[in-house]
């Protein structure tokens, strides 16, 4: 007959060992409640019926050109072969590699199925590296990690912009980023914040905080 | 004491040492494996927060469990861990039969424990398994020695009082 003690410890054992290691998270990794509860998730049986038509009818189109005299059909020639086959990369390699985020890229490839991140990792001046995964978009572990507020607790307000941002709006984010009270934004950091947003909404403003980057100064037109 | 700067490495591995127990600890709080996740993550974002007011890096852990606990409290919703929670097979029972028997009886366990008092739930999952001593269960959840034994020993005896044993 065994105590009560050791039934709490037994009890206690089995719910834990429920929790295994290479199932956690890794410290920059999107938060679990937010973990595919993506905005548009109530749509997601009716994007996969239309990627479902999209394919047959690709399927019925592509041998109908191939077999068209003068018009050779090259797979590779796709934006999105090209982007998942070359594998786009930017320059943002941290100033001061560090070492690789624990564990974050079991579940890097969990928040973006199909498009594993290499494993984040974090520089001695707070710059991150990769920012963008295989197939160009960005990276969630990077995205978490500037806007769980990982650089002293700060958010920049370049990521909080919608995608119709004005090229005014940008660069005033940027500098309120960089300028503002207390901001503990710096060149790089903030180049990588404006780097991810752009990305994701598709701006081509070419800001760069380190070279060219001219702020409003208050009190001037 | 001076104050040091906690590096973001000596995180990072303070995350790959302890991250397993403290979440299997904040799941035993809260019941809730997301939320579990969720508070050591919080946690940490608080310890790099305030990693340059370190005066003692030794005591991280400690650190990290006081967050822990915090964070479970304020999570505010409870959930049946016996319910919620999918028990796995021990490994040493001989028998499919006995295995359903012990899961049965652990479940029935950690109904009883989840029906406790948040404090007596506190101290039980502190003391059973962390292995914690009294000492240590105090200053995590600050309170006197003295209570983390009353505490512990009520609990056990509400248990005992519930499954007819001896505490």
């Amino acid at each position: 007959m065994t105590s009560l003690e050791d039934r709490l410890r037994d009890a206690y054992r089995a719910v834990t060992d429920t929790v295994r290691e290479d199932e956690l998270p890794g410290l920059y990794d999107e938060r679990a409640r937010n973990r595919g509860r993506g905005r548009f998730s109530a749509f997601a049986p009716l994007a996969a019926a239309a990627a479902v038509v999209v394919t047959i009818v690709a399927g019925l189109a592509v041998p109908k050109l191939a077999s068209s005299p003068g018009r050779p059909v090259n797979p590779a020639s796709s934006r999105a072969a090209r982007a998942v086959g070359t594998g786009v990369s930017k320059p943002t390699a941290p100033s001061a590699p560090v070492r690789s985020a624990p564990m974050a890229t079991s579940s890097a490839s969990r928040t973006a199925p199909g498009a594993p991140c290499p494993t984040l990792t974090v520089g001695a001046d707070g710059t991150v590296a990769p920012l963008f995964c295989a197939n160009g978009t960005d990276n969630p572990a990077a995205l978490a990690y500037y806007q769980g507020g990982w650089v002293k607790g700060f958010t920049p307000k370049v990521l909080a912009l919608p995608a119709a941002a004005s090229y005014g709006q940008v660069v005033g984010a940027v500098c309120a980023d960089i300028f503002g009270h207390g901001s503990p934004m710096g060149l790089q950091t903030e180049q990588q914040a404006y780097d991810l947003a752009a990305n994701r909404a598709g701006w081509r403003y070419h800001i760069n905080t380190v070279n060219s980057l001219t702020c409003p100064v208050a009190g001037t037109s | 004491m001076s104050m040091r700067v906690l590096t973001q490495p000596e995180i990072e591995d303070l995350y790959r040492d302890h991250a397993l127990g403290l979440v299997r600890f904040a799941l035993l709080l809260t019941g809730d494996r997301a939320a579990a996740e969720d508070i050591v993550q919080d946690a940490f974002l608080g310890l790099h927060q305030r990693r340059d007011k370190v005066r003692d890096p030794g005591r991280m852990l400690g650190y990290l469990r006081i967050a822990v606990v915090n964070g479970s409290r304020s999570r505010h919703r409870r959930y049946l861990m016996a319910r919620r929670i999918r028990l796995e097979p021990l490994a040493t029972v001989p028998s499919a039969e006995a295995t359903v028997v012990a899961a049965e009886d652990q479940r029935a366990l950690l109904a009883a424990i989840d029906a406790l008092p948040r404090r007596r739930r506190e101290v039980l999952a502190l003391k059973y398994f962390l292995g914690l001593g009294e000492q240590d269960i105090a200053e995590i959840l600050g309170i006197s020695r003295g209570t983390v034994a009353s505490t512990a020993s009520r609990a056990l005896t509400a248990l005992a009082r519930q499954f007819r044993e001896e505490p």
